[in-house]
């Protein structure tokens, strides 16, 4: 590490996963889940169909009443757990939002044929941009996106990508659809100045492959895809260190500093939202009224 | 919302008349079972300073499961050993952090974590729920003693001080660092944060959050089944561990943590049998508990107690 330059093909390889994406059928199965339903909203369990072809998992919780609803898509990232609602979050927050939390291939429920190890989940596949595990766990997110457009009850112009890495960034920059976007500089951002750990261990065992990991890391680095992004953007970052990715964001964007309390930074992230689709009270944990 | 301070609630824990008996008996069931450990150098994931291992070891109901197990590269014939309990929901983290202090470490991943999951997955949500109606085949039946067994795992192992162990975690973590100090007496310093599975009752009436929720959602769908899941839960419950507890011990909390009651922090804390307790609580800090504040004195707690040179 690190690497600067922006790929030559750096477009045309963002196209090729769009593009199989759209030769891909969504497949949707969609079931209801009355355990995790409530008496303010319906769960289900989605299952459908990303490139590879590989089927994915994920939580689909809908609001009661009249839609339709602003939306919180929560992707997938480089864990194994995906719940149908962030840990810690009010339960009462599904009665107001619809909440669609996937799971990308290799996590929990999208687990087969591929059972994603943790860690190592990094550097799976990384020699060479066409066979990084990213790829298609960026396009998993993508999938998300096509599938909640499907959605009547989705309110179009409230529709939130959820995520503090990199990879929320990188689905706003290639879905236009996403309105607004909670994201913070992850592993690929970090790539272009140091190197994130399982790379580390990576490159310790296998020194000689540095060139192609900096080269595939290349095309998952935040600032090159940020200029597409156009959504309202809250980034959880220090100002300075994200200097060169707030230059050439697209849209507006809120830089701020995580006061290092997960009840205060998620007390904000919470008004934030809610300010943002035009709620004047907001949903929290009863520890955080 | 208005709410009693949290050092003042009661807990509407009881303990079983037969928790002791219970836990005695499942600690002789696994004293039966050989550990048959296999340990496997992990040449991807050593450092110049760490030396990482691949740990697999049996547990009871004929489950295997695994654990990374840091040595330093450097070191003397004895070390102190630190155990990390994990959180709900995160994946095991590999400690190379305490082996580079000078630690033998071990990352315990019970059944249903990533690595320990081929033969017991509820999954989660799912784990805290999964048979919540059966003590006997509760989940976290054999969770628990999947941790406690790392015990014997460390006192096989001849580069281990058996007079220096220690534990810690954070969440879950937490729990299970509380269950692990109530149970081995090997044991002989404890660090626990924001304590989960303490409290469970408790927990459910005071928060909306999962993965508390997991067990008001089964509620919502089996209501007759209360009277049995507050029964069960009794016998895995971190307060009801408490008196069993010995050794040197603190707990840190934060007053706005949304995941686990503060509440329950403080009714765990109160039942520790440990003349060396120690309790903190942070305001203004959520799940977290402070850490960013507390980090440098569980290290400094550690190095006293388990005489870190």
């Amino acid at each position: 590490m690190p690497h600067t330059s922006r790929p030559t093909d750096f477009d045309a390889y963002w196209e090729q996963v769009c593009h199989e994406l759209t030769t891909v059928p969504l497949a949707v199965e969609t079931e209801h889940l009355p355990i995790r339903s409530t008496e303010f909203c319906d769960c289900y369990t989605v299952r459908f169909t990303s490139i590879g072809p590989y089927r994915l998992f994920g939580y689909l919780s809908i609001p009661h009443g009249d839609g339709p609803f602003p939306t919180l898509l929560l992707g997938p990232g480089n864990h194994s757990v995906v719940e149908p609602l962030p840990q810690g979050d009010a339960n009462e927050k599904r009665g107001r939002f619809l909440i669609f939390a996937v799971a990308g291939r290799g996590q929990r429920n999208a687990d087969k044929p591929f059972a994603a190890p943790f860690p190592g989940l990094m550097t799976e596949g990384i020699d060479a941009p066409e066979t990084y595990i990213f790829r298609g766990i960026v396009a998993d997110w993508l999938r998300g996106v096509d599938y909640l457009l499907t959605r009547q009850e989705v309110d179009r112009s409230r529709l939130a990508a959820v995520k503090q890495d990199d990879l929320s960034l990188l689905t706003a920059a290639l879905r236009p659809e996403i309105t607004h976007l909670i994201t913070s500089p992850g592993n690929f951002y970090t790539a272009r100045a140091g190197t994130p750990a399982e790379v580390a261990d990576y490159l310790r065992l296998y020194p000689e492959r540095q060139g192609l990991v900096e080269r595939t890391l290349s095309y998952y680095d935040p600032v090159f895809l940020a200029p597409a992004v156009n959504a309202q953007t809250l980034l959880w970052a220090d100002a300075e260190a994200v200097k060169p990715l707030t230059q050439v964001l697209g849209g507006e964007c809120e830089v701020r500093m995580s006061e290092r309390s997960s009840y205060k930074d998620g007390l904000y992230q919470e008004q934030w939202i809610s300010q943002q689709f035009g709620f004047s009270d907001v949903i929290v944990p009863a520890h955080w009224q | 919302m208005s709410r009693i301070p949290p050092e003042q609630y009661r807990s509407t824990v009881t303990r079983p008349e037969d928790f002791d008996a219970f836990w005695d008996d499942l600690l002789a069931q696994s004293a039966e079972i050989p550990l048959n450990a296999t340990v496997e150098l992990v040449p991807l994931r050593c450092t110049p300073e760490v030396e990482v291992y691949d740990v697999h070891y049996d547990s009871i109901d004929g489950v295997r499961i695994a654990g990374w197990y840091c040595l330093p590269h450097t070191r003397q014939e004895k070390l102190p050993a630190m155990v990390h309990m994990p959180g709900y929901k995160s994946d095991p983290s590999i400690p190379t952090g305490s082996a580079r202090e000078g630690y033998a470490a071990f990352g315990a991943a019970p059944r249903g974590k990533v690595r320990s999951n081929q033969q017991f997955n509820p999954g989660y949500p799912g784990l805290l729920t999964h048979n919540i109606v059966d003590r006997n085949t509760y989940s976290y039946r054999g969770f628990y003693i999947d941790a406690i067994r790392i015990i014997d795992f460390l006192l096989s192992r001849d580069e281990v001080d058996s007079k220096r162990i220690g534990v810690r975690g954070g969440s879950q973590g937490g729990g299970l660092t509380i269950v692990t100090a109530a149970l081995r007496p090997e044991i002989r310093a404890a660090a626990v944060g924001a304590p989960y599975l303490c409290g469970f009752m408790d927990a459910i009436a005071l928060t909306h959050t999962y993965p508390y929720q997991e067990i008001r959602d089964y509620l919502r769908l089996y209501p007759d089944r209360e009277q049995a899941v507050r029964e069960t839960v009794a016998y895995f419950d971190g307060v009801n561990f408490g008196p069993r507890i010995t050794c040197p011990i603190m707990v840190y909390i934060g007053l706005q943590d949304n995941v686990c009651p503060p509440e329950t922090g403080y009714a765990a804390y109160n039942t520790i049998g440990s003349e060396d307790k120690h309790f903190y609580a942070y305001d203004g800090h959520g799940h977290d508990a402070g850490g960013v504040h507390h980090s440098a004195l569980i290290d400094d707690f550690f190095k006293t107690h388990l005489s870190l040179a």
